[in-house]
């Protein structure tokens, strides 16, 4: 440990022992209370990034999950594509492309999905 | 990949249980030798060996969810197989069974259902087949969206 590093701990140390004045007090807390405070507004500045989706993103899945939408859809859509009289599989495959195109939406620009 | 994954997970959750650990011990083997066989173009024998890990009894300790995960991992991978070897019938019937075991909204359900599509397309059921597809589709959206939020911790 460095000299400075030493004598600034046995300095803090023996500040902390024994009585203190009134005043001397009032300004620790107030001290402590202004530490408790920053502590307390990074760690809301922590939780507003979560919360606004600030955590990285796990592009791997992400991507694999868009890929395995969009898959599906082309498969939906082939169907229909075969039959071309069955409004019902039209629709299918409409809502499968939606849910191709949406998802693709969503991809965080983190993330670079390389679309097949 | 994905199996290795599941089974050093599952493995890590049942600690040191004797019967349970074996299980997943032979679960991850059957895994790694069917991995070697398909590499090498034996799909039958490949597909061979994980029939006989779905048709042993799971011990005791293992938890039900680890169990289904395991073993619907193992019906999808049997059901690819199948569809590799021509065989749709077959590859519809493991994926019944894998979806016997339980769905949840998670990649072993959209997965057994995305085969159980294409064994039905591969057997002209195309209406049908269709479906599975939009339902396999439903779960990975659903999953994206658990993805987008937490990071992809799940």
């Amino acid at each position: 440990m460095k000299p400075a590093l030493t004598a600034l701990l046995l300095l803090t140390a023996c500040a902390g022992a024994g009585p203190r004045p009134a005043a001397e007090e009032s300004s620790s807390d107030r001290a402590i209370a202004r530490a408790e405070e920053q502590r307390a507004e990074e760690l809301e500045r922590t939780l507003s990034a979560l919360s606004a989706g600030e955590v990285p993103p796990d592009c791997p899945r992400v991507c694999g999950l868009v890929e395995q939408i969009c898959e599906l859809s082309q498969r939906i859509c082939a169907i229909s594509g075969r039959h071309r009289d069955d409004p019902d599989l039209a629709a299918r495959c409409a809502a499968g492309e939606q849910r191709c195109r949406r998802s693709r939406e969503r991809v965080p620009p983190a993330c670079s999905c390389q679309a097949r | 990949m994905r199996t290795a994954l599941v089974l050093v997970f599952v493995a890590a959750c049942l600690g040191c249980g004797g019967g349970a650990t074996r299980w997943i011990g032979d679960a991850g083997r059957a895994h790694a030798e069917a991995d070697a066989l398909e590499r090498s173009g034996n799909l039958e024998r490949a597909g061979d060996l994980l029939q006989d890990l779905v048709s042993r009894p799971v011990p005791a300790g293992v938890a039900p969810q680890d169990a289904r995960a395991v073993l619907q991992d193992t019906y999808a991978r049997l059901a690819n197989l199948a569809l590799k070897r021509g065989k749709p019938a077959d590859a519809l019937h493991f994926a019944d069974e894998g979806l016997r075991l339980g769905e949840a909204q998670d990649v072993f359900a959209s997965s057994l259902r995305a085969f159980r599509g294409r064994a039905l397309e591969a057997l002209g059921r195309d209406a049908e087949a269709a479906r599975e597809y939009e339902a396999a589709q439903a779960i990975a959206e659903a999953l994206l969206s658990e993805a987008l939020v937490d990071g992809g911790v799940r």
